[in-house]
């Protein structure tokens, strides 16, 4: 049966009754249930009963009750009196109780047309409003409890005004997806407002302090950080739109003031602005970042991002669209894991803005920076942003260890899209390789490493070097060709280079690593060196005696025993017999390749042997010495391992 | 799809051709005949179920199906000539293709995911996760967990959901064959439902949860 809207039906019984008693009338009404219409839910067994009297050319409505059950057997129970006359009515209702809340309330028409009412109301359940939200809306049931002081004057059909006091006590919200939420948070509204013509001008003030709400992804412990904002606003009904707003807040611990300022708000689909500008003062950067930027990360290398100092920011947006961007550090520091960055002590300004043209220059300064184990020094970095473009304006010395990173040019363009461009030219200042080895705690050894970057594409989201990286070491020279990173802001940093090593001093790194003394030079060549977190995972590489070295070949009996403790061959085996009253032997030509894939580095030597093994070192002169390999397959991490054992191992004697 | 037509081009205008000339033609473009000329979808499926064992710690459960339809090649021509192929070249080369697993990044990637699946297994058992069907988890009732904790658990399904991502991707590329990363990431989609333990939910194709 389709119900008419906006009337409500009356079903029967329905009584009236009228008894004349001490001179006045008492009326009295009993109407068995009340539904459809506007009403939300039924009501029913209503009773409601007044003293009609009649005084001063008025009629009065004194001692009146009514009581009813509304939809959750909920009881209404109301108490009051009301005067009518033909020009002017009261009602005041000077007890209520509904739903566990208390209410009282007054309405008043006088001569003149002016409406004023009153409502006071204590303690109510959100959980009543749930019949009054529509079904289909897809609204969330709130919890918690409503008290509220309003009231309204109606000076002329174009002219009223408003006040209200609110708040909301365990107020609780749960979305179905759970996107947003809110949890026994508390807080008050103090509104006033002013209604002429079309135009409303309303200013307030909302105090949360309680609870927890939940936007997805921002998490906030109102108890910990509690908001306080001001606000003034107009709102014109022709024209649906908000003229002017502004607020200005607190929030304890993370924003100490912030203000905003916008024109011509609208809803048309989606929130518009005509301009608006946002300042932020007093930033508290760890609390900024914890709360409001790390949750946007989650999934990101960089979810783990914390920081400290302080900070300053205001956005700038027209037509809707963010238009410049300002940020001001004192003594910030920024610091992300896994590998470890950290920038410490950060002080100056950064501009972005959408438009290309004359971008203002930013300058960033810091006192010191770290990326895992390699610390970098203190650096002032001038450069400008303008849309998706950055560009370095004076060449940024960036000091590592001894030495430094000099770029000259930097250039992005395009950031943060698939087609982003790079361009950079850099040299590296020579670092003292000593002070590098004892960053990073491994063996120290002496030698510089210098190179330079004449350019580095970033296509496809490889990055790629032009040019290479070389190192002089152990009187050698290193040379790091063909890099490239791939997906370098991703899940797997995969490095991929060819390394050349040419007449490196054997004698240098034997002792550098502990691994018994061999003397000659060597060459080495790596192809497809392949990286995955800072470990080689595959390559392709030979070292053997450098071709036309005449300096002296000679390997020490400790040498060749780790050499053959690292194939899983005997040890001590020259420390027996007649061998041992040689210190060392002299060799031919010393040769090792390995290429790794999957974990197994198949090993081979200068040349195989007859026998299935690979020679390693072919001896010369008497006593000759030769050393040959037997195990083609082995496991790389072990090999890795025992390598690292010699190091750290005291070693074999030798008699 | 790995097919290559091109390759069997010269190949298949020889199917009218006497049988020697056919059998020179096939050895001339055995050199640029591709192995993975489908995609395996029943080594696929083997090779997820390893990963799945790896990271959920393998209970033994019902095993990938056997014959999953192979996507051959509708055309007959290229068929018949990859059989002629099959008898030319060397039976190694053109043997069943195999799903590779056992790269560095493969690997890196299920032992980062293994690592995480204490942390996860609880939220799938009480149904705050579910896995979706497109081979990724969900979160399926965030209201179930406390708002304090809400984006610690955002945090575990984005990392998992970016594993995931880049081990379909790695998987794809260790074999050589980039362009099956959707095709292996629907193959994992339906397997680690088929693996999923009972209580847990996933979503249907229409995008439905059920429990299991």
């Amino acid at each position: 049966m389709k119900k008419p809207r906006g009337v409500a039906w009356f079903v029967l019984p329905l009584m009236l009754g009228a008894t004349n008693v001490h001179a006045a009338l008492t009326v009295s009404l009993q109407v068995g249930r009340i539904e459809g219409g506007a009403l939300p839910q039924p009501i029913s067994n209503l009773r409601a009963a007044c003293h009609l009297a009649g005084r001063d050319q008025q009629l009065h409505c004194e001692d009146a009750s009514l009581r009813a059950e509304t939809g959750n057997n909920q009881e209404l129970q109301l108490s009051g009196q009301a005067s009518w006359s033909p020009r002017s009515w009261t009602a005041t209702v000077t007890q209520a109780r509904w739903a566990d809340a208390a209410w009282s309330g007054e309405a008043r028409v006088d001569h003149q047309g002016v409406v004023q009412a009153e409502l006071q109301l204590q303690s109510l359940p959100f959980e009543i409003l749930a019949p009054w939200i529509p079904a289909d809306a897809a609204l969330p049931a709130p919890r918690g409890a409503l008290t509220l002081d309003a009231a309204y004057q109606r000076q002329s059909p174009s002219r009223a005004s408003a006040r209200l006091d609110a708040s909301i006590h365990e107020f609780g919200i749960d979305d179905a997806q759970g996107r947003y939420a809110a949890e026994r948070a508390s807080a008050a509204l103090r509104l006033q407002a002013v209604i002429d013509g079309d135009l409303i001008n309303a200013q307030g003030r909302i105090d949360a302090g309680d609870g927890q709400v939940y936007v997805e992804p921002v998490f906030i412990d109102l108890q910990a950080a509690p908001l306080t904002t001001q606000f003034e606003a107009s709102f014109d009904r022709a024209r649906v739109l908000v003229p002017r707003f502004s607020l200005d807040g607190v929030q304890q611990g993370v924003v100490g003031q912030f203000h905003v300022d916008a024109r011509n708000l609208a809803w048309r689909g989606a929130p518009q602005v005509s301009t608006a500008h946002a300042s932020f003062n007093e930033i508290a950067l760890d609390a900024l970042l914890r709360l409001y930027l790390a949750p946007f990360l989650a999934g990101s290398r960089w979810e783990n991002l914390s920081g400290s100092g302080m900070a300053r920011l205001d956005v700038n947006l027209v037509d809707t669209r963010p238009s410049s961007l300002s940020l001001n550090l004192q003594q910030a520091s920024i610091a992300t894991g896994s590998p470890t960055v950290e920038v410490l002590g950060i002080d100056g300004d950064a501009y972005w803005q959408a438009g290309k043209e004359q971008p203002r220059d930013s300058t960033l300064s810091w006192s010191s920076a770290r990326y895992g184990d390699l610390p970098f020094g203190a650096s002032t970095l001038r450069f400008t942003t303008a849309a998706r473009d950055v560009r370095l304006q004076q060449p940024w010395r960036l000091p590592i260890l001894d030495g430094a990173l000099n770029v000259q040019r930097l250039q992005l363009r395009d950031w943060g899209r698939s087609d982003m461009k790079a361009e950079v030219a850099a040299v590296l200042e020579p670092i003292e390789l000593a002070t590098l080895c004892k960053a990073f705690g491994w063996p120290e050894f002496g030698g510089r490493l210098s190179g330079s970057v004449p350019g580095v594409r970033l296509d496809q989201n490889e990055l790629s070097f032009d040019g290479g990286l070389s190192a002089q070491v152990f009187d050698g020279e290193i040379t790091i060709e063909r890099l490239r990173l791939l997906d370098p802001l991703g899940r797997l940093i995969k490095l991929l280079a060819d390394v050349k090593l040419r007449k490196l001093d054997l004698k240098a790194i034997t002792q550098a690593f502990s691994f018994g003394r061999i003397e000659g030079r060597v060459d080495g060549d790596v192809s497809g060196l392949r990286v995955l977190d800072w470990r080689p995972v595959a390559f392709d590489a030979r070292v053997y005696s450098s071709p036309g070295d005449r300096s002296a070949h000679r390997i020490s009996q400790r040498a060749i025993d780790n050499l053959s403790s690292l194939g899983g061959g005997p040890t001590g085996v020259l420390s027996r017999g007649a061998l041992r009253f040689f210190d060392d032997f002299a060799y031919e030509r010393i040769g090792w390749s390995c290429v790794l894939d999957n974990g197994i580095c198949q090993m081979g030597g200068l040349e195989p042997t007859d026998h299935g093994g690979y020679v390693l070192v072919e001896g010369r002169w008497l006593p000759r010495i030769e050393v040959i390999g037997y195990n083609p397959r082995v496991d790389w991490n072990r090999f890795v391992e025992q390598l690292l054992a010699v190091r750290n191992s005291q070693g074999v004697e030798v008699r | 799809m790995a097919q290559r037509p091109s390759s069997f081009g010269p190949a298949s205008i020889a199917s009218a051709m006497p049988v020697a000339v056919l059998v020179a033609s096939a050895v001339a473009s055995s050199a640029c005949v591709t192995i993975n000329v489908y995609f395996p979808a029943a080594e696929a499926a083997k090779a997820a179920d390893k990963i799945i064992d790896d990271v959920w710690g393998g209970t033994p459960t019902p095993a990938a199906p056997a014959a999953v339809p192979a996507e051959r090649s509708s055309s007959l021509a290229v068929r018949w000539v990859l059989a002629v192929a099959d008898f030319v070249m060397p039976v190694a080369s053109a043997a069943e293709p195999n799903i590779d697993v056992t790269s560095a990044e493969v690997k890196r990637l299920s032992g980062s995911m293994e690592a995480r699946f204490p942390l996860l297994e609880p939220l799938l058992q009480s149904g705050v996760l579910g896995l979706t069907s497109d081979g990724y988890l969900a979160v399926r009732d965030a209201n179930a967990v406390a708002l304090a904790d809400r984006n610690r658990v955002r945090s575990l399904v984005a990392n998992e959901n970016a594993d995931r991502a880049a081990l379909y991707r790695e998987i794809a590329s260790a074999n050589h064959q980039p362009q099956w990363e959707a095709q292996i990431r629907s193959v994992f989609a339906a397997r680690w439902i088929a693996r999923a333990k009972s209580g847990w939910y996933y979503q249907d194709s229409s995008g439905n949860w059920m429990q299991k």
